[in-house]
C-alpha cells in the first residue's frame, strides 16, 4: 500500500469506519469487545456491531492497511483477543476526514439547521 | 480463560463459525468467537438469548456475503459483488464456451430466434395496432365514429345531438400540389382538410403560432394553413411564421402557426404536410367545386372525445338512435349509419387492411411467443444436459474449495454470457427483418415504409422483459442444479437431468420444439407456394420493357386546356425519346392495385336489380401498344380513328362475363353518363391488380387525359434508361407537370410480389432455425435418456433380449413426444394458414398440404436425430455397462 498517496483521495469515510478509526485514535491498541463497546458509546448507542459486521469491517481496514494487528500486552489473559491499533497512513486519514467534517460544520447553512434540531 | 472452560455457548458459537469460507475463518474467527465470549459474560438473563440470535443471524449474513465470490463489505455493512471474482468467472465461462462450440452456438442461435422473433412482432403490432396517438390529450377518450366517410352535416347534426361526447371533429386526406415558396420546388402532398374544432378536440398544443380555430372554419374567413412539422423544417424552421404564405394548387394561404413534432394526425399510414379547413377546400379543388355541404356525399371521417365515464358501448347506442332520427329527417343522407359504431382511435392501419393486418400479426405474436419458449425450453434442455455432463467437474472444484454460490454462480454467469450474446443475434435478426419489412407494400398502396419500424425504447423494453423470462426459466434451473451437484461428491455420477422427472421435462421440451418447427414450416411452405403460384401467373404483358410514371398536374389549377396540352405534348416528347417505342397514358397508375369502379349499363338489355359495376380505366389510343395488352378482337385502327370522340375497349373477363358466347365488338355501354362504343377486345392482363383470377374491366380511350392524376405508360427496349431523364425533360416541357414516381415493370412486379417473398424468406429463416434447434433437442433427449439406462439395456441383453428389439423400445418411447409435437402443430398451421389467406396469391385457406408437408419433413429429420442414439441401446457391451459399478 502506497502510503505517500493523498489521503484525500481515501475521503468521505463512512460513519463505521470513522468511527471505529477513532476509537482506535484516542484509546489505543483495543480488542474486538472493546472496540464495539466504545464505538457504541461514542454514537450514543446507534452503533453497534455483531462479531461478523466488525470483523468484515476490520478485515476491509486492514486490507485498506488503515489498521493493523498489534501484540497483545503483557496482561492480557486471553490468548484469543485480538489487538487493533490505527496505521500512521490511518491516521492521516482520520485526520484529513475530521477536517472535511470541520470544514462542513463551519458553514453557515450548516450552522443554522444544527440549531434548528432534527 | 481457556477454550475449555468456555460456556456451552461460545463452544456452540465456535462450531458454527466453521460455516465462514476458510480463509475467512483464518483471519478473523478468533477475535469474533473471544468478542461473543466478552460480551456473554458481560450480559444476564433475556439479553444474552437476544445477544446470540443476533450473532447467529450475524454469522449467516457473514458467510452468504464471503461465500458469494468473495463479496465484501462497503465498510458500512451492505454488501457488494466481488467484481475480480466476477471477472475470473467470466475468463472461466468463456473458456468453457469456446471449448463446446456446438452447444455454445445452438444455445445462442436458440435465444436470439426467440428473442428476434418476438421483438420483430412486437415492433410491428406496437406500430400498426397498439401504440395509441402521438401527443394527442387523453387519446384514450378518443373514437372513430364508423368506418366509412360520412356526409358534412350529419356530423354536425351527430355533435349537437350526442350527449356522451364532449365533441366531434372530421378530417379528410387530399392529394394536393404545394408551392412552399422560398425556392422549393411545387410539389404534390397530402394535406389534411379539417373541421374548425380539430386541434381543440384533440387537445394539441402548437410549436409556434397558433392552430386552426372553429373561428377558421366559417364562410368566407381568411384560408389559412397550419404546417407539420416536417413541413416548416423543410422550410428552414423559420422563427417568425407571420408572414408565411404557401400556395395550394395555386391557391394562397396565410401560415398561422405550426403542429408539434410528434404530430401526424390519426392515420398511420398518413402524413400530412399541413392542415386547411373544411372552408377552404372549394378553394383549392380542381374542376368541379365540391358541395361540402351536401347531404347525399360523405366524404369526411369523424373523430369525437367521450365525455369521462362514458363507455364505447353507451356512445355507439346513442350515435345510433340520434342516426335514426337524422335518417328519418333526412332520407337523402348518404350512407348507412343505422349500424354506425364507435371505435377507440388508435394509431393503425386505416381501411380494410386492417382486417387482414390484425389477424395476421396475431397468428405471428402466438408462433413467436411459441418460438421463443421453446428456445427457452432448448437453452434449458442444453444447460440441463452440460450441467450433468459437468458433474465431474463441479465435484473437483468443489473439493478444491469452491463453494457452492460460487459453483451456481459460475454457471450462472455462462448462462448470462449465452443470454447476451442470444440478446445481441436476436437484436440483430429483428432489425434486419424490421428492415426489410420497410420494402413491403402490402395492398391498397400502403407500405410499411411510413410506419417507421426503427426500433426504439419500447421495443428494447420488451426485448429485455423476454431476456429476463427467458433467464428465468433457462438459467436459474440448471444453476440450483449446479450448486446441488458441488455437494454430491466426486463419487456420485447421477444427478438431476437424469432421473424420471427431469426426462418427461425434456421430453415435453422437445414436443414443443417439433410443434413450433411444424408451424413455421409450414408458413414457409404456405408463403413458397404462394409465390411459386404468383410467378406462374399469366401477367397479360411482358412487364421487362415498361416504364411508368406518375405525373401530378395539379399545379395548372384551373388551366384544364393547358394542363391536356402540356402533357401531350410530354407524352410526344416521351415517345421521341431514345430507348422508347411507344408512349401512352392512363387515368389508373398500372399495377397500383388500385379501384376504381364505376356503375354501366349495356344499350339495349335490361339487367335483373342494380345495376352491375365495373373496374374502368380512361387510356391513350396508344395504350395498348405502350403496355404490351395486345388485342384479341376488334379493330386496332379505330383508337387511333377517335378525332375527339370515346370509345371502349372490354377486356376478356368483361366480354365472358357480359357477353357470353358473343363478340362484343359494336355493343354499345353507357357509363359515366356517357355512350361507349365498344370496339375491341383487349387480352386479359394483370395490369390493374394482381389477384388470381383476371377482373373484368373496361377501357375508356380518349384522345386527351381527363383532369386529375395521370401515368404516363413507356415502352422500349431501354425504358429504365428513358427513366434516368424524364424529371428534366418534363420540366422542360412545362415547370408545372410535376413527376411523383418513375418506376420500371420489373419493380413494380417485384413490389407486388413483396408480401410473398418477405413472408417466405421470414418463415423460411425461422423454420430452418426452429428445424434445426428442435432436431438438437430431441437428439439430446434421447441420447441422455440411453446414456441413463445403459446398465438395463446391458441387463436386457445379457438375459438375451434382442438388440433391433431394443432400439425398437427406445425409438417407441421417443417418438411419443415427437408425434405429439408434429400433430398439435400441423394443427396449428391450418389455424395459421386461414390467418394469412388474406396476404396469400393463390392459396386456398384450407388447404392442408403445406402443414402435412412439414409434418412429414420434420418427422423424417426427427426419426434420424432419433434412430442416431437409439442404434446405441442395441450396442451395448453388457460385461462394459456392468462393470461400471
Amino acid at each position: 500500500m502506497a502510503r505517500s498517496r493523498d489521503p484525500q483521495r481515501a475521503l468521505p469515510l463512512k460513519p463505521k469506519p470513522f468511527l471505529l478509526l477513532l476509537v482506535l485514535e484516542d484509546a489505543g491498541p483495543l480488542h474486538g469487545y472493546a472496540i464495539k463497546k466504545e464505538m457504541a458509546e461514542r454514537s450514543g448507542g446507534a452503533v453497534t456491531m455483531d462479531p461478523g459486521g466488525l470483523y468484515r469491517l476490520i478485515g476491509r481496514l486492514e486490507r485498506d492497511g488503515l489498521v493493523r494487528r498489534v501484540p497483545q500486552p503483557d496482561d492480557e489473559t486471553d490468548e484469543r483477543r485480538q489487538y487493533l491499533a490505527i496505521t500512521e497512513w490511518g491516521r492521516r486519514v482520520l485526520a484529513a476526514e475530521a477536517n472535511r467534517i470541520a470544514g462542513l460544520a463551519r458553514m453557515p447553512t450548516v450552522q443554522q439547521l444544527a440549531r434548528r434540531g432534527g | 480463560m481457556t477454550e475449555a472452560r468456555d460456556p456451552g455457548v461460545v463452544r456452540l458459537y465456535r462450531r458454527a463459525l466453521r460455516v465462514l469460507p476458510q480463509d475467512f475463518r483464518e483471519a478473523h474467527g478468533t477475535g469474533m468467537e473471544a468478542m461473543l465470549r466478552d460480551e456473554w459474560l458481560e450480559r444476564r438473563g433475556p439479553a444474552r438469548a437476544v445477544l446470540l440470535v443476533r450473532a447467529l443471524l450475524d454469522l449467516v449474513w457473514t458467510a452468504s456475503i464471503a461465500r458469494l465470490g468473495g463479496g465484501m463489505d462497503d465498510g458500512d455493512g451492505r454488501w457488494t459483488m466481488g467484481w475480480a471474482d466476477l471477472g475470473m468467472d467470466v475468463r472461466v465461462s468463456l473458456r468453457s464456451l469456446t471449448k463446446a462450440p456446438l452447444f455454445t452456438a445452438t444455445a445462442v442461435l436458440s435465444l436470439g430466434m426467440g428473442v428476434g422473433g418476438v421483438a420483430t412482432v412486437y415492433g410491428v403490432a406496437d406500430r400498426l395496432l397498439l401504440r395509441p396517438i402521438q401527443g394527442v390529450r387523453d387519446p384514450g377518450a378518443l373514437v372513430e365514429v364508423g368506418q366509412m366517410a360520412l356526409p358534412y352535416p350529419v356530423i354536425q347534426d351527430l355533435a349537437a345531438d350526442m350527449g356522451s361526447m364532449e365533441g366531434l371533429a372530421g378530417h379528410r386526406a387530399r392529394a394536393v400540389a404545394l408551392d412552399p415558396g422560398s425556392g422549393v420546388d411545387a410539389r404534390p402532398v397530402e394535406a389534411s382538410i379539417v373541421t374548425g374544432n380539430y386541434f381543440e378536440l384533440l387537445g394539441i398544443a402548437p410549436e409556434r403560432g397558433r392552430l386552426l380555430k372553429p373561428e377558421d372554419d366559417m364562410p368566407g374567413a381568411p384560408a389559412v394553413a397550419v404546417l407539420s412539422h416536417a413541413l416548416w423544417t423543410e422550410m428552414g424552421a423559420p422563427l417568425d411564421i407571420a408572414d408565411l404564405e404557401v400556395r395550394v394548387n395555386g391557391a394562397p394561404f396565410s401560415v398561422v402557426g405550426v403542429a408539434p413534432a410528434g404530430f401526424g394526425g390519426l392515420r398511420l399510414w398518413s402524413h400530412p404536410a399541413f392542415w386547411m379547413t373544411v372552408e377552404s377546400w372549394p378553394l383549392v379543388s380542381l374542376g368541379r367545386t365540391p358541395d361540402v355541404h351536401s347531404r347525399n356525399w360523405g366524404w369526411i371521417a369523424a373523430v369525437g372525445r367521450l365525455r369521462p365515464g362514458v363507455t364505447t358501448a353507451t356512445a355507439t347506442a346513442e350515435a345510433r338512435s340520434v342516426a335514426r332520427r337524422i335518417d328519418a329527417e333526412y332520407p337523402d343522407n348518404a350512407g348507412d349509419l343505422d349500424h354506425v359504431a364507435l371505435t377507440p382511435v388508435r394509431a393503425r392501419a386505416a381501411g380494410s387492411i386492417e382486417g387482414v393486418l390484425e389477424p395476421l400479426l396475431l397468428a405471428l405474436a402466438a408462433v413467436v411467443a411459441l418460438a421463443l419458449l421453446a428456445a427457452a425450453a432448448n437453452v434449458a434442455n442444453l444447460l440441463l444436459a452440460r450441467a450433468t455432463r459437468r458433474t465431474r467437474e463441479f465435484a473437483v472444484r468443489s473439493a478444491l474449495g469452491a463453494s457452492r454460490l460460487r459453483l451456481g454462480r459460475l454457471v450462472a454467469v455462462e448462462t448470462g454470457l449465452l443470454v447476451l450474446c442470444g440478446a445481441a443475434v436476436g437484436t440483430a435478426l429483428s432489425v434486419a427483418t424490421l428492415r426489410g419489412l420497410q420494402a413491403v407494400h402490402l395492398p391498397e398502396g400502403i407500405s410499411f415504409e411510413s410506419a417507421s419500424l426503427s426500433p426504439d425504447g419500447r421495443l428494447l423494453t420488451v426485448g429485455a422483459a423476454v431476456l429476463l423470462v427467458v433467464l428465468a426459466v433457462a438459467g436459474l434451473t440448471p444453476a440450483i442444479l449446479a450448486a446441488r451437484m458441488g455437494s454430491l461428491g466426486l463419487a456420485s455420477d447421477r444427478s438431476g437431468g437424469s432421473g424420471p422427472r427431469g426426462l418427461r421435462l425434456r421430453a415435453t421440451f422437445a414436443a414443443i420444439q417439433m410443434a413450433v418447427s411444424v408451424v413455421l414450416l409450414a408458413g414457409t411452405a404456405l408463403f413458397g407456394r404462394s409465390l411459386v403460384r404468383a410467378l406462374a401467373v399469366d401477367l397479360g404483358f411482358d412487364p421487362s420493357r415498361l416504364a411508368v410514371v406518375q405525373v401530378d398536374r395539379a399545379l395548372f389549377h384551373d388551366d384544364q386546356a393547358a394542363a391536356s396540352q402540356a402533357f401531350t405534348q410530354l407524352v410526344e416528347a416521351m415517345r421521341d425519346a431514345p430507348g422508347v417505342e411507344a408512349a401512352s397514358w392512363s387515368t389508373v397508375p398500372p399495377l397500383s392495385q388500385g379501384e376504381d369502379r364505376e356503375s354501366f349499363e349495356i344499350t339495349g338489355r335490361t339487367w335483373p336489380g342494380q345495376p352491375p359495376s365495373v373496374e374502368v380505366d380512361a387510356v391513350g389510343p396508344d395504350f395498348f401498344r405502350a403496355s404490351g395488352i395486345p388485342l384479341v378482337a376488334g379493330d386496332a385502327a379505330a383508337l387511333r380513328r377517335l378525332e375527339g370522340g370515346l370509345v371502349g375497349v372490354v377486356s376478356e373477363a368483361m366480354a365472358r362475363q357480359y357477353w357470353p358466347g358473343e363478340n362484343p365488338v359494336g355493343a354499345h355501354v353507357r357509363v359515366m353518363g356517357m355512350d361507349v362504343p365498344v370496339v375491341a377486345v383487349a387480352h386479359d392482363s394483370r395490369l390493374h391488380g394482381y389477384s388470381s383470377e383476371p377482373r373484368p374491366l373496361l377501357y375508356g380511350v380518349l384522345p386527351a387525359p381527363p383532369p386529375g392524376g395521370v401515368s404516363l405508360v413507356l415502352r422500349g427496349p431501354d425504358a429504365k434508361a428513358a427513366l434516368g431523364s424524364i424529371r428534366d425533360l418534363t420540366r422542360s416541357v412545362d415547370r408545372r407537370l410535376v413527376v411523383v414516381e418513375a418506376t420500371t415493370g420489373p419493380d413494380l412486379v417485384g413490389l407486388l410480389l413483396a408480401p410473398q417473398r418477405v413472408g417466405g424468406i421470414v418463415f423460411l429463416l425461422f423454420g430452418v432455425l426452429a428445424v434445426a434447434l428442435s432436431l438438437i433437442g430431441v437428439y439430446g433427449v434421447v441420447a441422455f435418456g440411453v446414456g441413463a439406462r445403459l446398465r438395463e439395456f446391458g441387463v436386457r441383453l445379457t438375459l438375451g433380449a434382442a438388440p433391433g428389439r431394443v432400439v425398437r423400445d427406445v425409438l417407441a418411447r421417443s417418438l411419443v413426444p415427437v408425434l405429439a409435437g408434429i400433430v398439435t402443430g400441423a394443427g396449428a398451421s391450418l389455424a395459421l394458414t386461414r390467418a394469412a389467406a388474406a396476404f396469400l396469391f393463390g392459396v386456398s385457406a384450407a388447404d392442408p398440404l403445406p402443414a402435412v408437408a412439414a409434418a412429414g419433413v420434420v418427422l423424417a429429420m426427427a426419426l434420424l436425430a432419433t434412430w442416431i442414439p437409439a442404434r446405441r441401446a442395441g450396442q451395448v457391451d453388457p460385461a462394459e455397462v456392468l462393470a461400471l459399478d
